[in-house]
């Protein structure tokens, strides 16, 4: 069993709870319509607070009235994070003071910021996500409102891999509700090994059942068949420690090997963190491993009810630097 | 466990030895002449998803020959070809762009790595075939000089072995991958990657090299077999398409690629572009299988046969039409009597068909009560209410033409009561009811409740003609539920009706979703077809289908919009339409126009027929409106076709003449 990543502190927290025991310098959260993002940005103990407008969300100049509203812009994910890091002047938050709600972030950029804190040499940053209290549409809730343009590496998580056999390939997807998602990523790496990984447990008892159900839309593509069991793992939906924790588990033996690796999570976002720290202690050096994405034009400004519940993590990036 | 002999459906999830194991070709070595292995001009392969473009390719690599013969030298002296199997995916070829570096830097770099990761492939290849040692003394030392003279730099002083050699490529692949990855960090600062080759030099020059210095390789040919060329972008493309116009001696190229993948015919060759024909030559998988409808059919029985060999389920030599027996068959004679019965049942003397038309004259108020009973008694045909449906059919084209009611009444009975004493095919009311008798069927069963299904091998043969993974899809989900009812499939009695209807069903939303391809109009393609198919719906279940067996369309291409022609090309790169290669001949111009097919894997979404018999013909602008993001065209046209297919279309003039001699000539 490996369990580096539970040295992270994470906690379980109420809005008081959170107001009680911190405060930061900078809050910056990811701006959607969902009422969790609302609530946690009015409630959050910060001196300074921004909202992040990513383009992906369609919003129009006159729904962005907030002056603590930042438009994202840049060519790729990269291009638009080293934008606003610039522009809210994160560097001068190094040593601490920082605070990054990802509960409305779009993943490609959530993993170029957490590689940015840590190749910019940050000590520690604090994210925070709040829990949905249901989808929308339950299992058929959709993110990405518009087709897949590309599936791609995540700018910052490209490997270099072997032009062997590509059948020794290994993608783990870390899956969510877009089934469409899923099967655009297992086409994109047809002949590799597929396993996914599902939260559990779910951010809410219903939601593992729905994204089972999604998953199965995607079978074809994922190639399961009678021995689809054996390829599903499972990590914590909540938890991005422990989700680093049994992808170090279960791509031990790929990594000994120097199998060509791909990852791609489509699931919760904490899942994403812990993909992303996964990344950067155990498969940056590695090598021959990528971080596929299926990049969309557009997402949802909402698919979510109410808020459940508050989780804290701590991420300490000596510490990180210690695990690789 | 049983295993579901149609559970993998993809060829990338098979094993090299399954690869061999499953390979099915239609006729005496059909398939194995398709990419000619010894021809020296390149092919390039066009197929939808699903077609066998990958099987077929990888049937040709090295992995899989070495597992069909015995032996490294005797696989180069019988089969007197390599096959280098390369997946375009496995390149991660979107790294080469952006991050703030020139693209035409981008261009030469990428074709230096693309050169670079096939020469490791082919190396790889032959130090596999020398685990068999099959170099002679100094052979290995001699390649290995060729292989370094083929840099334009030298730096290759440690490398003595071929294996030695091939860690060096990767170090250099190594090299560039990491400034490649981390130029997102270094934004506007260059590359500083050394060029050491000229691209192609390696791909071409290996060949020859190792022609040169082994005696076993002196004919043999190294096959490039490049699968998924989508998967590059246009510039990447730019110099594949140079490596096929350029090819040298001792290699040949085979290219896979979806349709409409191939995104440029630019070379590097100062701006010529390739030219098909006398270049390469291009073979349209799917298409070459549905125009022949024979071969596809055979290949596909041998197919499912094969796979059910394999798993156990069959012994011995069998016949292909030992597949058909597998599901339970049913005639359309049979279907239309089972039929008739359950309306006579339910319905007793007023079937819905007519107790609508009944009602649509009433609104109207046409005629008077008792030349109604009148007229509903002309059209009626007791225990045949296929010919019922034809009547009232007539009776709709007539009203919608404005026909005077008592000699219409008057020629449909007729008609139909000649039919009946003579069942001539040939008279028009038996062509008509030839043509019609499906959508008939169709409009009755959904009238009266009955489920309107898709069964029986031949019918999945149909509908899915060329793509022989949408026919094992079915299978695969028909296996599923017959187990799911504790049934044995395949092993014990055919498989009832209703189960094969279920894996169909499921098989065309499958296909719909997972068609889906990516880009600017893949998403407006899907919704274009799912309008499309609306429309086709509309039609078959309205009052006066203008045409049988409807799921084609044409229109004049050139009056399309730029962005409908895009999306006309995204439904046909999806498989969603195929262009009917003949097109349409335009009634008032002679002009030919397009013409475009649902794909009949979709038509159990919304209930349409597998054949393809009429076609609409659409105006541009009405094509336009299936494709445009604003959907208020596309319901306008719904509408209007609407009412010109139900009644009342243009209303007969109030009738004064009573019917009765028709009633009196019934007695």
């Amino acid at each position: 069993m490996n369990d580096s990543f539970s040295l992270f502190h994470r906690e379980n927290l109420t809005l008081e709870g959170l107001s009680r025991l911190y405060e930061w310098d900078l809050f910056v959260a990811a701006h959607n319509l969902s009422e969790r993002v609302e609530v946690l940005y009015e409630n959050v103990p910060s001196r300074l607070k921004r909202r992040l407008v990513f383009p992906e969300y369609g919003l129009t100049d006159l729904e962005m009235t907030d002056s603590e509203m930042v438009m994202v812009h840049g060519s790729d994910e990269a291009e638009s994070v080293v934008q606003f890091c610039n522009h809210l002047e994160l560097e001068k938050y190094k040593p601490g003071g920082l605070c990054v709600d990802i509960t409305g972030f779009i993943r490609p950029y959530l993993l170029f910021l957490l590689l940015w804190f840590h190749v910019q040499g940050f000590r520690r940053v604090d994210f925070l996500y709040a829990e949905p209290s249901i989808y929308l549409d339950k299992e058929e809730t959709q993110f990405v409102s518009q087709e897949v343009v590309e599936v791609r590496a995540v700018l910052g998580f490209e490997g270099s891999h072997k032009p062997n056999n590509t059948r020794q390939d290994i993608l783990l997807i870390g899956a969510g509700y877009d089934h469409h998602l899923i099967s655009a990523v297992a086409s994109f790496k047809p002949d590799a090994r597929k396993q996914v990984m599902f939260g559990f447990p779910a951010l809410r008892p219903e939601m593992y059942q729905e994204s089972l159900l999604r998953a199965d839309w995607a079978s074809e593509a994922l190639g399961f068949s009678e021995r689809e069991a054996a390829r599903r793992c499972l990590a914590p939906a909540s938890d991005p420690f422990e989700t680093a924790n049994v992808l170090c588990e279960e791509l031990q033996i790929d990594i000994e090997e120097g199998t060509n690796i791909y990852l791609s999570s489509m699931g919760p976002k904490p899942q994403v963190l812990g993909f992303g720290l996964f990344y950067i202690s155990k498969l940056r050096e590695q090598n021959s491993s990528s971080m596929i994405f299926p990049f969309a034009s557009r997402h949802q400004l909402a698919t979510c009810k109410g808020y459940s519940k508050l989780w804290f993590y701590r991420v300490d990036f000596e510490l990180l630097t210690a695990l690789v | 466990m049983v295993l579901n002999p149609f559970a993998i459906t993809k060829a990338s999830d098979f094993t090299d030895d399954q690869i061999n194991l499953l390979w099915v070709s239609p006729g005496e070595k059909q398939f194995e002449r398709l990419l000619a292995p010894s021809q020296k001009m390149p092919i390039v392969l066009f197929g939808g998803k699903g077609a066998g473009k990958t099987h077929l390719m990888r049937y040709y690599s090295y992995e899989s020959q070495r597992l069909r013969i015995r032996g490294a030298k005797n696989l180069l002296e019988i089969e007197r070809w390599l096959g280098i199997f390369v997946r375009c995916t496995g390149l991660n070829a979107s790294r080469f762009r952006g991050k703030g570096v020139d693209q035409e830097v981008w261009d030469l770099l990428f074709a230096y790595y693309f050169d670079i990761w096939i020469t490791q492939r082919v190396v790889s290849v032959i130090l596999d075939l020398n685990s068999e040692t099959i170099f002679e003394s100094g052979e290995e030392q001699e390649v290995v000089r060729g292989l370094c003279d083929l840099f334009d730099r030298w730096e290759f002083a440690e490398v003595k072995t071929l294996a030695s050699f091939l860690r060096r490529l990767g170090d250099i692949q190594k090299e560039i991958d990491f400034k490649v990855n981390n130029a997102v960090f270094r934004r506007g600062e260059p590359l500083e990657i050394t060029i050491l080759s000229t691209p192609g030099s390696l791909i071409f020059g290996i060949p020859k090299v190792v022609q040169r210095a082994l005696s076993s390789f002196k004919e043999v040919t190294f096959l490039y077999l490049i699968d998924e060329l989508e998967s590059l972008e246009a510039e990447q493309q730019v110099f594949v398409n140079t490596l096929v116009r350029e090819h040298e001696g001792g290699c040949s190229i085979r290219i896979g690629t979806r349709l409409y993948g191939l995104r440029t015919r630019r070379t590097l060759a100062a701006g010529e572009e390739l030219k098909e024909g006398s270049e390469y030559e291009p073979i349209q998988l799917d298409e070459l299988l549905r125009d022949s409808g024979s071969t596809y059919n055979r290949f596909a029985r041998r197919l499912c046969l094969k796979r059910l060999h394999e798993a156990g389920f069959l012994r011995g030599e069998n016949d292909e039409k030992t597949i058909d027996s597998f599901f339970e068959p049913r005639s359309f004679r049979q279907l239309s009597d089972e039929l008739a019965k359950h309306i006579r049942d339910k319905y007793g003397d007023n079937p819905p068909h007519l107790e609508k038309l009944r009602r649509q004259l009433e609104e109207r108020d046409i005629l008077s009560s008792t030349d109604l009973e009148v007229a509903i008694d002309c059209l009626r045909c007791q225990g045949e209410p296929l010919l019922e449906k034809l009547n009232v059919l007539s009776f709709y084209r007539a009203w919608a033409k404005g026909a005077e009611v008592p000699k219409t009444l008057d020629k449909i009975r007729k008609q139909c009561r000649d039919y009946q004493k003579t069942k001539e095919r040939k008279s028009s009311y038996g062509t008509s009811l030839q043509h019609f008798q499906d959508d008939l069927y169709a409009q009755l069963c959904r009238e009266t409740g009955v489920k309107y299904r898709y069964y029986g091998f031949e019918n999945f043969l149909q509908m899915t003609l060329g793509n022989p993974r949408n026919l094992l899809k079915i299978l695969k989900q028909i296996y599923r539920w017959a187990e799911f009812r504790g049934t044995e499939p395949f092993r014990s009695g055919p498989i009832d009706r209703e189960l094969q209807d279920q894996g169909v069903r499921e098989t065309a939303d499958w296909f719909f979703h997972d068609a889906l391809g990516q880009g600017q109009f893949a998403e407006r393609s899907r919704v274009g077809t799912e309008r499309l198919a609306e429309l086709f719906r509309q039609a078959r279940y309205s009052d006066k289908p203008s045409e049988s067996s409807l799921v084609t369309f044409s229109t004049n291409w050139s009056e399309l919009r730029e962005e409908t022609r895009s999306c006309l090309e995204a439904c046909c790169s999806s498989s969603f339409l195929y262009e009917v290669s003949a097109g349409q001949r335009d009634k008032n111009s002679y002009r030919v126009d397009c013409k475009y097919q649902l794909n009949p894997i979709l038509s159990p979404r919304w209930d349409l027929p597998i054949a393809r018999r009429g076609t609409i013909p659409l105006k541009p602008e009405d094509v336009d409106s299936l494709f445009a993001e604003d959907p208020s065209g596309y319901t306008r046209l719904l509408r209007e076709r609407y009412h010109s297919l139900n009644a009342p279309f243009r209303p007969f003039e109030r009738h004064s003449q009573l019917l009765l001699e028709l009633k009196d000539d019934e007695r």
